[in-house]
């Protein structure tokens, strides 16, 4: 009963946030924007070439906004003393924790999936492959923001701590990265993406049972 | 609600901050913690807190004859208000009182507010209040979930209460503080300066 409250509070918390200050989600989608519209300046535009490299500049893009993201989950509240209203509940970290985890996935994997679409069609990519790109950001964006808040926990208010959670967390997205940018690679080349699918909800779904309880128990060490 | 403390130790980076601290505190106690600074006086909350873990010894909070975790025993007030900027006061309080577990209606809140003075405040966003007002609303969500009904309300672990708040806030705080050991809550405060407070029984730590 009052988990349920305590959740329902730290999720509300972070869509009020969101809908306080737009530079919030505004500023990684302007950032994915700003990364999409880049690389055809840089290969030129032809339709073809611009085909091939779309769904994975599109998809690392995303993965890239969603992690300008991850200082938010835990230095804001370090800073400001409301971290200390998370670790003395008498609810468990981890479930609180996910509840945040899942409130900013809503907030920024919707915004990246639906916009994922529409630079999708920049790279001349046809309508099918644009709506897969928007189901495989939408897996992604909550993949790496669980896998992410090990490292944000772990380096919670510490210096330079934005660039070594990049560089700790990017690199344990490379699954994610294979298997939706492949399957859209699939749908591209008219073959079904159902094995790519599965190998990546199945690493969204690991990512869910471990993460949290990992971020939990590095949240307690950083901060004692 | 009884604390009981046994040969606690702390370190900080590696280096000891006290030991051998032990003492027990009865409900309606109010226990001042002094000591000069770096004696551990912080550390000391927090442990009791659990919000960091001792070196050596042993924290207990105990009901009758069950132990209770920190985090159900105790709410902590620490340096820092724990409040968003972006939020009102009342959505700061609604969200510190419901991760405590503690009631977080409207009217818990507002009259947890009115007892600090603040109730105007209600609806303003924390950002754009002075630093007296903050630590007034802050301090606030101590009161938000009232006596928790029960008859051994959860003890008070405050840090250095009395900073930022002015003569008349001062005095506020100290007749909220003496009502709460009337109704047989357990107060632990760090002050550097002496404040006036009713209390049938008060103790003093020195570290």
């Amino acid at each position: 009963m009052s988990l349920r409250v305590a959740v329902g509070a730290v999720f509300r918390r972070e869509m009020q946030l969101f809908a306080r200050r737009k530079s919030d989600w505004a500023n990684p989608l302007m950032f994915f924007l700003i990364v999409c519209s880049l690389f055809p300046f840089a290969v030129g535009s032809e339709s073809e070439r611009l085909k091939l490299i779309g769904i994975g500049v599109i998809f690392v893009g995303a993965l890239l906004a969603a992690m300008l993201s991850l200082p938010r989950l835990f230095d804001e509240d370090a800073r400001d003393g409301s971290l200390e209203l998370l670790l003395t509940s008498p609810e468990p970290l981890a479930v609180l924790i996910l509840a945040r985890v899942a409130a900013l996935s809503l907030a920024l994997g919707v915004a990246l999936a639906v916009v994922s679409p529409v630079f999708a069609l920049f790279y001349a990519l046809p309508g099918d492959v644009a709506a897969m790109l928007a189901l495989t950001v939408a897996m992604a964006v909550p993949t790496l923001l669980l896998v992410g808040a090990i490292a944000a926990a772990l380096l919670v208010s510490a210096r330079g701590g934005a660039i070594l959670t990049a560089v700790l967390v990017l690199p344990l997205t490379i699954p994610t990265l294979i298997f939706g940018a492949g399957a859209a690679l699939r749908v591209l080349y008219g073959e079904s993406p159902a094995a790519e699918l599965a190998l990546q909800a199945a690493f969204m779904l690991l990512a869910l049972a471990l993460c949290p309880l990992a971020a939990a128990a590095a949240l307690k060490i950083s901060t004692d | 609600m009884k604390l009981v403390v046994t040969s606690l130790a702390a370190e900080r980076g590696g280096r000891a901050v006290f030991d051998g601290v032990s003492f027990a505190a009865e409900a309606g106690t109010l226990l001042r913690v002094t000591g000069a600074n770096g004696a551990g006086k912080t550390t000391l909350l927090r442990i009791l807190a659990g919000l960091a873990a001792p070196a050596a010894g042993e924290v207990q909070w105990l009901a009758g004859d069950a132990t209770l975790a920190p985090a159900q025993a105790a709410s902590y007030v620490g340096h820092a208000n724990a409040f968003n900027d972006a939020l009102t006061v009342r959505e700061n309080l609604a969200y510190a009182a419901a991760l405590a577990g503690l009631d977080d209606s409207r009217q818990g809140i507002e009259s947890a507010l009115t007892a600090l003075g603040v109730r105007n405040l209600l609806n303003r966003r924390f950002g754009t209040l002075s630093q007296g007002q903050r630590k007034r609303a802050s301090l606030a969500r101590l009161l938000a979930g009232g006596t928790g009904g029960s008859a051994s309300p959860r003890a008070w672990l405050l840090d250095e209460p009395f900073v930022a708040l002015d003569v008349d806030t001062q005095a506020q705080l100290a007749a909220v503080i003496g009502s709460r050991l009337a109704a047989g809550g357990l107060v632990i405060y760090t002050s550097h300066q002496a404040v006036d407070i009713a209390a049938a029984r008060t103790e003093e730590l020195a570290l």
